[in-house]
């Protein structure tokens, strides 16, 4: 009892309490000049991201057109210089190509030809989840900056990972241009007060436009934003002198200018910026989906409709206006998306960032209630600790970084798309086939990719270098043309690799073909997913093809 | 500054710390060794001697039409000699006859393939990178007559033959084991395979009951995969009438027995799935005994061929056609030989069996000469498939019956009157023997039909 009377005495004074508290207990509160301590909001910032990280790394690598990029990488890098012409295609369109060969994003294809030789196909998922996790994080600091309570901040970084979905998933050079948008973002914001913009994005620019061709998209969200700044500029100024003589002014128009000329320094000078200005025009790609206009009920169609439905909601209950910068910036990239899929990526970092001033108004005025201070968010080092432990976790969690942690790569079946050919190209290396090939182009790359670049596709996902008849041609093989027998030998094709179910007319005609003996073709390899033959000369048949191709001619 | 340099770095550095820590702890990966353990392959041992099926002569004569021709020199069927006859088949005229021993070192030395098959012949089994690599089918268009003709198809001859793993081979490249050609098998193995039954069987009888593994490609392959692989698909699908299919799946039965690693739950789908397969096969059987390539249809597939019924077309299907009689021993063997092998509860009734035993025979014994080594595969299929219904060594019954029967030029009818010795059926009179005019008319158009067959067996 007398114990106990002692403890209750010593609680009347902090002081005697601190004293009569040991050492080691106190270091418990981590209350170290040199340990960082973080607010639970960043905390909570940091979870989210940690979750971002988690969700995109269960992707697997789309063949989209990830493998072209690839086999662009390693074409640079064993060659020690930049393609003049596309150096894949048939002998005839690599020469067609010469003159319009355009290969924008050369420095993401040597970045992720080194990941893959250092880290393997992992490195690959990787690098995939880390670039989003980056993007979608510096769009969280981006929206802070706007003096916007940093929960609505990470609400506006998971918002936009939400929208960008349908494209977020695919590994691809694009994603260098969504961190580069997000950096344009923050840089906007930052612009406003302070100078150091000037120096640090045109650094972003330079990259980014050898990264990938959407820097335009990041000039013309950095335009619309000194448009802005200067349109708030003048509306305060007294006259145009005092207007261009002010310091945001400037910066903004700066910025702008030295970002503009970093954007040239890229293998084909100020060219690039108009070639790819004029990208879109390329009729071939009116045929690939991503680059048609939006299906309102697709479940990108879903996403945009539903993220429009948001604005007007928060425009309806927020108090705060919008600024002209933002208006410029949904008008511009609403409209774009609606015209294209693609698009879909910008407006899922435009929209968050500018609606999440707006809906944390709206939120308040919903709740009834006034603009009130933020709760207190004190720093803590338990925040710290525990932050650490959620990126340790994470990094054990994912699947690339616990394979290559553990040194258990998953091997490229697990890690890549269930339709990638990864047995057909197998057994083409196996056979040591190098010839001309039919097969479809998401595969070619692949196949590319396995072959060290020796086949040549009649097509590959780099449409954009394919001239208008060859990728006419490539449509009615892929379809099962009557044809495909003139189509191949028109191209000097010797092989056909085709997907049973999405050229299943074709490879059920190839197949009957060569069961009934036909000279035309013989099947050479099967399995579940492909078949792949053999397409053999029938001298007969080649003359009365030239005959009927001389006419013409 | 200290304290400011160390709050930017410090949580890094002990995540990194910890990274690494994690890193260093799994640093000692052990390269994955699928066929440590056992080294003897499972025997599946035949489980019945029905003499109503087959009798000793008739045994004795059908053997007699499939001895190993040694010239040409045919890997497919050496293959499916040695399966048949095994090391110790030694025949009377060694000129035109190969012994066991011949077809086994054909396979497990290349010194003596380069004797048998030339020196210009590109080897069967080469060490590659990848492992043991064995020259296949459509490898070599100019070589294929000494090539493997199926996926693995040589491998699971091995185990079905009782070669150990540490078997030494001698390759045109160096040395090796059975258990080199095992490995790189299951590492290259997967389940998008169009071919994969050998590859089953072969790890039935050499890995199983180690249920999974990971492929070169990092595919994680497993036992309840393989078996979806086999259950799910069309009856038909895969090479030689979807037959080899059934034997994996009895192997893989088969060899659950000895090993006792299967949920009774996947027993239990295994034996519901033959089951399904031999109601069909009852429904499909014709009058005569035998079985076409439409049997999956049922009473449909029982119809008389003259119908020419067109049925579901695949790209791995088979058109249907007017079955020619190599096409009934093709099937009406390959069925006869896993159901020798399965469960008794799964079987067809007695009578049914006996009837396509019985039909098989005589169309052994009926067709060609010439067509004996066209069609040799799915002839040593019937012809072990009457050998596991008595129980008896291929070799040992042909030598037997060469000593009474040689020299005896008749055929035996079938033992009409004989009592079952075992079974469900309760009717002893039923008509036992095929009806006489109706495999020899087979036969003969048959014989025409399989000149212009290439199909491979």
């Amino acid at each position: 009892m007398a114990y106990d009377t002692t403890i209750v005495n010593n609680l009347h004074s902090d002081e005697i309490v601190e004293k009569e508290i040991p050492d080691c207990l106190q270091r418990d509160l981590l209350d170290s000049p040199y340990f960082p301590k973080l607010q639970r909001s960043v905390l909570i910032g940091i979870i989210a991201l940690c979750v971002i990280f988690v969700l995109t790394s269960v992707n697997r690598l789309n063949h989209t057109d990830l493998w072209g990029h690839m086999n662009f990488g390693r074409w640079i890098v064993e060659n020690q210089s930049l393609p003049s012409a596309d150096p894949f295609a048939l002998a005839a369109t690599e020469a067609a190509s010469e003159r319009t060969f355009l290969n924008v994003p050369w420095l993401s294809q040597v970045l992720g030809y080194f990941v893959y030789q250092v880290m393997g196909a992992e490195g690959l998922v990787l690098a995939h989840a880390a670039i989003v996790t980056a993007a979608c994080g510096v769009l969280m600091v981006a929206i802070r900056k706007r003096e916007v309570n940093i929960y609505w901040a990470v609400a506006g970084g998971i918002l936009a990972y939400i929208l960008s979905l349908p494209v977020v998933g695919t590994i691809r050079p694009q994603l260098f241009g969504m961190l580069g948008a997000a950096l344009v973002l923050l840089a906007c914001v930052c612009m406003l007060t302070k100078r150091h913009p000037v120096f640090w994005l045109p650094v972003v620019f330079l990259l980014w436009a050898n990264l990938h061709g959407s820097f335009v998209i990041g000039l013309a969200m950095l335009g619309l934003a000194v448009l802005g700044i200067s349109w708030n500029v003048r509306k305060m100024a007294p006259n145009f002198q005092k207007t261009v003589y002010d310091s945001r002014f400037q910066t903004a128009w700066t910025t702008l200018a030295i970002c503009t000329v970093a954007c040239c320094i890229n293998p084909i000078g100020p060219r690039l910026i108009l070639s790819v200005l004029s990208f879109g025009g390329n009729t071939v790609l009116s045929g690939i989906s991503e680059w048609r206009a939006m299906s309102p009920m697709s479940f990108t169609g879903i996403l945009f409709f539903a993220s429009v439905a948001m604005l007007f909601g928060c425009m309806r209950y927020s108090a705060r206006k919008f600024e002209l910068f933002d208006v410029l910036m949904l008008i511009l990239f609403a409209v774009a998306t609606f015209s294209s899929i693609r698009m879909l990526a910008w407006w899922a970092l435009v929209l968050p960032f500018a609606l999440a001033p707006h809906a944390e108004l709206a939120w308040q005025k919903l709740r009834d209630r006034e603009h009130a201070p933020e709760p207190a968010d004190e720093v803590n080092g338990m925040a710290t600790v525990i932050a650490m432990g959620f990126v340790f976790m994470t990094l054990l969690m994912a699947p690339p970084s616990q394979g290559l942690l553990s040194g258990r790569p998953r091997g490229i079946t697990a890690v890549t798309a269930t339709d990638t050919p990864i047995y057909l190209a197998a057994e083409l290396n196996r056979r040591k086939i190098d010839a001309p090939i039919f097969s479809p182009m998401d595969w070619a790359d692949y196949i590319l990719w396995r072959n060290d670049g020796r086949m040549k596709p009649l097509v590959y996902s780099h449409v954009h270098l394919t001239d208008p008849e060859t990728w006419n041609d490539y449509r009615e093989l892929a379809i099962g043309s009557v044809d495909w027998y003139q189509i191949t030998k028109k191209h000097g094709i010797k092989y056909v690799a085709l997907s049973k179910s999405r050229n299943d007319s074709l490879a059920r005609e190839v197949f009957l073909a060569s069961q009934e003996d036909d000279p035309r073709v013989r099947v050479i390899y099967q399995d579940q997913q492909s078949i792949l033959a053999e397409v053999l000369d029938v001298p007969d048949m080649l003359e009365e093809i030239a005959a009927t191709e001389e006419p013409a001619a | 500054m200290l304290a400011q340099i160390s709050r930017w770095t410090l949580p890094t550095i002990i995540v990194l710390t910890a990274l690494v820590a994690y890193r260093i702890a799994f640093m000692n990966v052990v390269e994955e060794n699928l066929s440590e353990g056992r080294n003897e392959p499972y025997l599946i041992e035949p489980q019945h001697d029905i003499p109503l099926m087959v009798t000793d002569e008739q045994l004795y004569r059908v053997l007699d039409r499939v001895k190993p021709v040694a010239s040409p020199v045919n890997t497919n069927n050496y293959v499916h000699a040695l399966r048949l006859w095994g090391r110790n088949g030694d025949f009377d005229d060694a000129e035109k006859y190969i012994s066991g021993e011949k077809m086994w070192s054909y396979f497990m030395d290349d010194n003596f393939f380069q004797q048998m098959a030339g020196s210009n012949v590109p080897p069967l089994f080469e060490m590659t990178p990848e492992g043991i690599t064995v020259r296949g089918y459509d490898d070599d268009y100019n070589n294929f007559s000494t090539s493997s003709y199926h996926v693995d198809d040589l491998l699971a001859t091995m185990a079905e033959s009782g070669t150990s793993l540490d078997t030494p081979m001698i390759v045109r490249n160096g040395e090796c084991q059975v258990r080199d050609v095992l490995n790189a098998a299951m590492k290259q193995f997967h389940l998008s395979r169009h071919e994969f039954e050998w590859s089953l069987i072969s790890y039935g009888r050499y890995l199983y009951p180690k249920k999974r593994w990971h492929n070169r490609y990092g595919d994680k392959i497993d036992v309840e995969g393989m078996l979806d692989e086999i259950m799910t698909g069309r009856l038909t699908d895969g090479p030689c009438n979807g037959a080899h299919r059934l034997e994996a799946l009895v192997v893989l039965y088969r060899a659950d027995e000895q090993a006792q690693a299967f949920r009774p739950a996947t027993r239990q789908r295994i034996l519901a799935h033959m089951k399904h397969v031999s109601q069909r096969l009852v429904e499909a059987q014709s009058v005569e005994g035998y079985w076409t390539k439409k049997w999956p249809l049922g009473l449909e597939g029982s119809e008389d061929e003259t119908a020419k019924k067109k049925w579901p077309l695949g790209l791995e299907g088979s058109e249907g056609e007017t079955a020619s009689l190599s096409d009934k021993i093709l099937v009406t063997g390959h069925q006869l030989e896993w159901l020798a092998l399965a469960p008794p509860e799964v079987h067809p009734p007695r009578e049914n069996l006996v009837r396509a035993s019985q039909w098989l025979v005589n169309a052994m014994l009926e067709i060609d000469e010439e067509d004996l080594f066209k069609r040799y595969g799915p002839l040593s299929h019937a012809a072990r498939a009457l050998c596991l219904w008595r129980s008896k060594d291929p070799y040992a019954a042909w030598a037997e019956g060469h000593e009474v029967y040689a020299n005896q030029a008749t055929v035996p009818a079938a033992p009409a009157s004989e009592e079952y010795e075992s079974g469900d059926s309760s009717e002893p009179n039923i008509e036992l023997a095929p009806k006489a005019d109706a495999p020899k008319a087979d036969a003969s158009d048959g014989a025409k039909e399989v000149e212009s067959s290439e199909s491979v067996e």
